[in-house]
């Protein structure tokens, strides 16, 4: 059973927010609109945060892209009374919508404030509703929704390796957002798996876990940004 | 005055204000009314619409409704829990009190608890919880300590009633098939004396407990999670304490409206007013204590995540707020509650409305500060809350809800227990004779007045 | 040299295969051939058909998901060397171009007064009817015919200068608010090459960007994302670093190592302030200069004597240090490259800007090297057959002529009775003073082209609906490319359109041969479709590439299937244009550039100078109409659904402005109102709005949003070169109260 995980290389993250569209195009993301996104009530499964340090003209800036950490001991798991949001054996924080009955205590849970309520109706304008993508649910008022590490990607593609008889293999699950980013800052994969992409670069020593403190033992790992040190050293591991 | 005249006496001034009712009370529960159909009627349009009407937001997923919540189990705390306590001490004042009491715990409970209909996004599933419950959840603790406590006061609310249930159905001119049903065929015997006796003696044992653990339990709702200034251990004991705090103040606030409207100053006396009084003295100097042992471990830790709340308090957006919590909670009732002097019936009242005020803004501080500035920065400014008109309206039909449950309590129900009022009455009069016997001058005004 | 080597670093081969796995698991779905009609799919079972973007130049290759009839994604199509599966926010939104609710849904006949925006539905019969009876007496008359377009892509440039060679007499004036033309003249002066040359970011180690938006804007932010990612940690060890000049921290700059905030205008200064360290210290590629360029001794005196690192200082304010140090490790680190883009190559010292840089990369051996620039062979398309009977040859050749260029001179509608619009909208993306309105109301007819109305086509008498990159036949050749001949194709998705649309080539194949048999014989071919087919045939005949098949109409059906064709195996193509095929050291635009003159002037009225930029969402407004890119949070400054007025940190202080207060900026031209965004990365002297907002007539999501900051630049003025400046204009800034 493989361990899905992520790498993100916010060294190579140029906050183009490909990643942000593709996930909204990809998992049905409902837009909210001016009057709600004004009052903090944008959905983005995929969110990219600005860390501005230093003041002018010795400013320095990261772009951190932010989702769902799929946390391995997760907070809003254990707070929702119905078991809407759950783990599954390969280590996705599932949702299952129909459940959830809206009392938002994962939300306020959450340490990286990653869940996202429909606070209304979701809405496509006819006949933007073509654009929706069959395989996943469109959400409706009163519930909560995050990243799913595109589960749907990963079941289709688990189905197919099925079929024939073999596991999956590295780099064969491309969740959206992943797949768009042209920096190729996005890697996602079996951390279980000695061999896959994420897992060696989750041994990067830029390698960090985002409020690993906590214990939330998230599966998202961010390689921290590098700065330029001038001179060429060949074979250094980061 | 013979034992049984003055008995009648008790009776039928307790009972005068479940016979008659003034124009007054009419046009007061119509205004009531009013408010809480516009807060239906808001509601009806959160129904349709989604919380799109309410204030909340992401990071602020938790808004006035939870505010509410927390602030009317708060208050649910008067009631048993001090009624039991002065039951199991024996206090003989208590003997007025404990109905009004008991009755403030169960519409208390029933104002918090709906709050969840409205906060939920989708209330209609709200019977989720109980067919797949997630044990884990403190939410799910919640459903059960409140239901349990919820129980808990019912009975104990209707247990002591039954005496005078069967009084009302001796005696009303209406409902009495109601008052029948209700007093389980109560005759006064002795042996079903000793039996309610010792059922309410169970009851005032069990219910401590119980309303302890309800708060505790809310208190997790929110210290079970890592949020920042929600994460602590003392949060069970720290709403324990502001519950059974603003219960008082609660209280205070019903007996002297209750002395006023319904005459009862021969039972409710300044007296009272003094000890209470005293008892909420207690309870804000505790809840002082515990405010500032929250706030200076915060700041003494430093920690980055919570300093950002600690500040957002004591400087930042919350900081008037968050004063005015101090003010109320404890500067004025301190220097009120202090003196002697001031402990009278006006004073208690004016000290209780502030700590009923700094209580609820306790509340809000609590829910909203903390969850404007989770751990994740960077959604700090996606949006601030401003409560909405629906929440706002919804607030104010639940206080409207309040004191017109209360007031149809007290036009079905004496407010005044009367047979334990008669039994004190009773054990005074046994204490004047046995006075009268020692010294035959002392005088027996005060019982001369009933 | 190897052309192999350019890509290789992007792992085409591998992650390609790895990533079509990924969007095409095994059994379910394939690339179809487009040909196949819709009711052979399964229901429910995805298809993946190759499309290019037209969003931006970049000219990304893409893949679109299809399930059930139904446009659902897109991905970066992972075989194409351009997008190499990855895309952009912009490409990402492009399926609800396709069913935006205010789509035009049949041809539109003006009701009322002109600009009133009523409209009367009329069927395409009598749209091109209408073309035919407003064009065919002009011919007669002799009166003009103007064209106004954009930068039009692939081979609708040819067929629409094709069309107008065979009119007569025609005009055609190019509007592009983000214009690189003088980045073109400069190369042109230079090296003796038009087109944009290929930048190997993946090769280089050190980079210098002069204004150019590699990563949200510039001509392929796809292509450039991709080449910084790899810049910085494609390779285990080694970490190259990326310098941003300008006065606003774009985010670009953001993600820069070091960021040069020059004052506006004066980029040309620090260019050559570099090149001063470079040859005083002789820390050029001297084999370059002495084998293969000329006219460097001019070059050399002007730079020593006037753009020491101390004079560049006072006029950039760019501290001498730090012009040194990074002159030096430029030398030290290469290789190095610099980049030249859209402010910056704007305005007044656009040319000089462009040039300067051009020179900066001769100096550093850039051009040819692995790290460096090259420029793209064309692919070899297949001539279209000569025009039997030219009707204006010198059309045909001459260059189109910027619309800025024609406004300022004045002498525009001279002659032109009728207009025909595609892919540009200079009401939007010009200030009304600049006078397009004027221009618009002397031409007596007008017909516009385009998938919605905007603020251009309001003002015609015909609007002309599109189908979008979905539902019709384009080609393209991505520039920059990646220095291997690369063209881009795309046919439609789906059998039919959505609605009643059609392409503007194929509209003007349909209308010609009513305006006489000359010009039925000039169009010969009854669709786009086959007029690219003729054009493409020449790259089957070339029998080399990613595609070699054994028919033209297998050639065909492949290249559809992949979405172009590329060619990696070729050898060097040759460098220069020049008559000698060398570099010269062209120093003529340099004049304007003193080390002494100060920047745009400003006055105590106007103390600020307005920065234009392009948004990543929008870019120059064309994408503003797509709520998926309105709800997208600005990565600056964090920005939805509308404008805010960057500050920085000093003026708002001075000002006593704070974050979120509403500000009002005005120029001698026009007033802008937002909120103010106090930011860090801004000069002090700067206002910086992104451009894209502020539309009054672009679709539901996009009007009467924000503030339109073309609105405020002053109108332009002929010696400026051909596009509108976009640094530079002095303006006020005002708390609103
Ligand atoms: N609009 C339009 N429609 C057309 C055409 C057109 O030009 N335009 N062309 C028509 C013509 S000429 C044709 S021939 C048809 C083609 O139509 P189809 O015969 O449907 O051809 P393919 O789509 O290539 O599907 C062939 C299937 O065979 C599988 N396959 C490949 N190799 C093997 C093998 O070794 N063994 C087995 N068992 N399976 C294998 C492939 O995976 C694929 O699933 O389309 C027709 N339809
Ligand atoms: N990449 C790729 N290559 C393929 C295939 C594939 O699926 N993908 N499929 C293969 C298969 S199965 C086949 S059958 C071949 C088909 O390959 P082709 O035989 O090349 O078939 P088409 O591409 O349909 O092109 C046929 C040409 O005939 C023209 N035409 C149409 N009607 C008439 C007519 O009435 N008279 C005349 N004279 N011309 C007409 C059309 O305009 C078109 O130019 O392709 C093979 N090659
Ligand atoms: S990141 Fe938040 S939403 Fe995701 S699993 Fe962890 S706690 Fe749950
Ligand atoms: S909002 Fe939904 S998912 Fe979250 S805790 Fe409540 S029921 Fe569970
Ligand atoms: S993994 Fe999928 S669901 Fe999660 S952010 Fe990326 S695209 Fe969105
Ligand atoms: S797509 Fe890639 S480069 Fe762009 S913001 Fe997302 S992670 Fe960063
Ligand atoms: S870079 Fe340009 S061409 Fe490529 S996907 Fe983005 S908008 Fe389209
Ligand atoms: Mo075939």
């Amino acid at each position: 059973m493989p361990n899905w995980g992520m790498t993100i290389d916010v060294d190579r993250c140029n906050g183009c927010e490909a990643c942000v569209v593709a996930c909204r195009t990809e998992n049905n993301v409902p837009i909210a609109g001016p009057e709600q996104a004004a009052v903090g009530r944008a959905i983005e499964w995929m969110r990219v945060e600005r860390h501005v340090e230093g003041e002018f003209p010795n400013v320095r800036v990261r772009f951190v892209p932010v989702l769902c950490v799929h946390c391995d001991d997760a907070p809003c798991v254990k707070v929702c009374p119905v078991s809407a949001t759950y783990e599954t054996a390969d280590g996705l924080n599932a949702q299952i919508h129909p459940r959830c009955i809206g009392t938002r205590a994962c939300g306020q849970a959450c340490p990286y404030t990653v869940r996202y309520f429909n606070w209304g109706e979701p809405a496509w304008e006819a006949p933007l509703e073509q654009t929706i993508n069959p395989d996943v649910a469109v959400r409706w008022k009163g519930i909560m929704e995050k990243c799913t590490f595109c589960v749907q990607r990963i079941r289709r593609v688990e189905d197919g390796a099925r079929d024939e008889e073999r596991a999956t293999r590295d780099g064969e699950v491309q969740p959206a957002c992943a797949q768009a980013c042209p920096a190729q800052a996005i890697v996602f994969g079996d951390l279980d798996d000695p061999q896959s992409a994420v897992s060696r670069l989750a041994k990067s020593p830029r390698a960090e876990r985002p409020l690993e403190e906590l214990g939330t033992g998230p599966r998202v790992f961010y390689l921290k940004e590098g700065d330029w040190r001038g001179s060429v050293r060949p074979g250094s591991r980061d | 005055m013979e034992a049984s005249d003055r008995d009648r006496a008790i009776e039928d001034s307790l009972l005068r204000p479940v016979f008659q009712t003034g124009r007054g009370m009419w046009i007061t529960l119509g205004l009531l009314l009013a408010v809480v159909a516009f807060g239906g009627y808001q509601w009806w349009r959160q129904l349709q619409v989604g919380m799109v009407v309410a204030g909340m937001n992401q990071p602020v997923y938790w808004g006035l409704y939870i505010t509410n919540y927390v602030f009317f189990i708060g208050i649910s705390h008067a009631g048993t829990l001090i009624s039991a306590i002065l039951r199991l001490t024996h206090a003989e004042w208590r003997r007025p009190i404990t109905r009004a009491a008991e009755a403030i715990t169960v519409i208390a409970l029933l104002m918090g608890s709906s709050n969840v209909l409205w906060h939920l996004g989708r209330p209609e599933l709200i019977y989720i919880p109980l067919l797949h419950p997630q044990p884990l959840s403190p939410l799910i603790w919640d459903v059960v300590c409140i239901s349990v406590y919820m129980m808990g006061s019912l009975t104990y609310l209707y247990l002591p009633l039954i005496p005078d249930l069967a009084i009302l159905r001796d005696r009303s001119p209406r409902l009495r098939w109601f008052y029948r049903a209700l007093a389980l065929g109560w005759q006064g015997t002795s042996r079903q004396h000793a039996l309610l006796e010792r059922a309410i003696g169970v009851m005032a044992v069990a219910i401590i407990p119980i309303a302890v653990s309800v708060h505790t339990v809310v208190s997790w709702v929110f210290a079970m999670t890592l949020v920042p200034m929600w994460h602590s251990a003392i949060f069970g004991p720290y709403f324990v304490v502001g519950a059974i705090y603003s219960g008082i103040a609660a209280l205070f606030i019903a007996m002297a409206i209750m002395r006023k409207a319904f005459h009862l100053e021969a039972f409710l006396r300044p007296s009272h007013f003094n000890n209470l009084g005293l008892l909420m003295l207690t309870m804000a100097c505790l809840w002082f204590y515990f405010t500032f042992a929250e706030h200076m471990t915060v700041w003494y830790g430093n920690e980055p995540d919570e300093m950002a709340v600690l500040n957002a308090r004591l400087y930042g957006p919350f900081s008037t707020v968050f004063w005015s919590m101090i003010a109320c909670c404890f500067v004025i009732p301190l220097g009120i509650l202090s003196f002697k002097r001031l402990r009278t019936v006006a004073g208690t009242v004016v000290a209780s409305c502030a700590v009923i005020v700094g209580m609820w803004l306790e509340r809000f501080i609590i829910v909203i500060s903390s969850a404007s500035y989770p751990r994740a920065e960077a959604v700090w400014d996606a949006g601030r809350y401003v409560p909405s008109l629906v929440e706002i309206s919804l607030t104010a039909a639940q206080f409207a809800a309040f004191a017109m449950l209360y007031i149809l309590f007290a036009k079905l129900f004496p407010l005044v227990s009367i047979w334990e009022v008669k039994e004190g009455d009773a054990a005074e009069v046994a204490i004047v004779h046995a006075a009268l016997a020692a010294s035959p001058d002392t005088p027996t005004t005060r019982i001369a007045v009933l | 040299m190897k052309r192999r080597e350019f890509l290789k670093s992007s792992v085409v081969a591998g992650t390609a295969g790895m990533l079509l796995d990924a969007c095409a698991p095994p059994g379910s779905s394939q690339i179809i051939p487009i040909l196949i009609p819709e009711e052979r799919f399964i229901p429910g079972v995805e298809e993946f058909h190759a499309t290019t973007c037209f969003e931006c130049p970049g000219g990304c290759g893409l893949l679109a998901r299809k399930i059930d009839g139904r446009l659902v994604k897109v991905e970066g199509n992972p075989a194409h060397p351009i997008s190499q599966g990855g895309s952009c926010a912009r490409g990402q939104a492009l399926p609800q171009s396709m069913y935006h609710p205010d789509r035009l849904t049949s041809p539109l006949v003006r009701d009322g007064a002109r600009g009133a925006g009523r409209w009367t539905e009329i069927s395409w019969d009598d749209a091109i009817e209408r073309l035919a009876t407003e064009l065919t007496p002009l011919r007669d008359e002799g009166a003009a015919l103007a064209f106004l377009t954009g930068q039009l892509r692939g081979h609708r440039w040819e067929l629409v200068r094709r069309f107008a060679a065979a009119f007569g007499g025609a005009r055609h004036w190019v509007h592009e608010p983000f214009g690189d033309a003088a980045v073109r003249q400069a190369l042109e002066l230079a090296a003796g090459r038009r087109e944009f040359p290929a930048h190997d970011v993946e090769g280089a180690n050190y980079v210098v960007t002069f204004g150019a938006a590699l990563v949200e804007a510039s001509r392929s932010p796809v292509r450039f994302g991709r080449g910084l990612g790899h810049l910085r940690r494609g390779r285990p060890g080694q970490r190259g670093k990326l310098v941003a000049v300008g006065p606003h921290l774009s985010v670009t700059a953001a993600r820069a190592d070091e960021w040069l905030p020059a004052r506006p205008g004066t980029d040309a200064a620090l260019a050559l302030g570099l090149a001063h360290v470079l040859i005083r210290d002789s820390r050029y590629d001297q084999a370059f200069v002495a084998d293969r360029s000329e006219g460097f001794e001019a070059f050399r005196d002007r730079v020593l004597a006037d753009f020491a690192p101390e004079q560049v200082a006072d006029v950039t304010g760019v501290p001498a240090e730090q012009i040194e140090r990074v002159a030096h490790e430029m030398a030290d680190y290469g290789p190095a490259l610099v980049v030249a883009g859209d402010a910056a190559v704007t305005g007044p010292t656009g040319l000089a800007t462009a040039l300067a840089v051009t020179h900066l990369n001769a100096l550093l051996g850039a051009f040819g090297r692995e790290g460096g620039i090259r420029f793209d062979r064309l692919p070899p398309f297949a001539d279209w057959p000569a025009l039997a009977e030219p009707g204006d040859a010198a059309v045909a050749t001459r260059d189109a002529e910027s619309l800025v260029h024609v406004l300022a001179e004045g002498d525009a509608p001279a002659g032109v009775q009728a207009l025909l619009v595609a892919g540009t909208n200079p009401v939007f993306s010009l200030p009304p003073s600049a006078g397009v309105a004027d221009l618009l109301a002397d031409i007596p007819f007008i017909a516009a082209f385009g998938s919605f109305t905007d603020e251009t086509s309001r003002w015609a008498d015909l609007v002309l609906p599109e189908s979008t990159t979905f539902e019709r036949f384009d080609d393209d050749v991505p520039s920059p490319g990646v220095g291997i001949p690369v063209a881009s194709l795309s046919g439609p998705v789906f059998s039919r359109s959505l609605y009643d649309t059609r392409s503007m080539p194929d509209v003007l194949l349909q209308v010609a041969p009513r305006l006489g048999d000359d010009m039925a014989a000039a169009m010969p071919w009854e669709s786009y479709e086959a007029a690219l087919q003729a054009a493409w045939s020449g790259l089957h005949d070339a029998q080399r590439g990613s595609i070699v098949e054994t028919s033209a109409s297998r050639f065909w059906r492949s290249a559809l299937e992949a979405g172009g064709w590329w060619d990696e195996s070729g050898d060097d193509a040759a460098e220069f244009g020049t008559a000698d095929g060398r570099y010269r050291f062209e120093v003529g635009p340099l004049a304007a550039v003193t080390a002494a003159g100060a920047a745009a002037a400003t006055s105590t009225e106007r103390p600020f100078l307005l920065h234009v930029y392009p948004s990543l969402a929008f870019g120059d407004g064309r994408s503003a109409h797509l709520p998926f890119l309105q709800e997208l949070a600005d990565p600056m400054t964090g920005v939805r659904w509308g404008s805010v007025v960057e500050v920085s940190v000093a003026a708002a202080e001075e000002r006593g402005i704070a974050d979120g207060d509403p500000v009002a900026v005005a120029s001698a031209d026009g007033e802008l109102m937002a909120r103010a965004r106090v930011v860090p990365g801004l000069r002090p002297e700067v206002i910086a709005v992104a451009a894209g907002q502020g539309h009054t007539d672009y679709g539901r999501y996009a009007t009467n949003r924000g503030g339109n900051p073309f609105a405020l630049l002053a109108p332009p003025v002929a010696a400026d070169g051909d596009d509108a400046g976009l640094v530079g204009t002095p303006v006020s800034l005002r708390k609103v109260t």
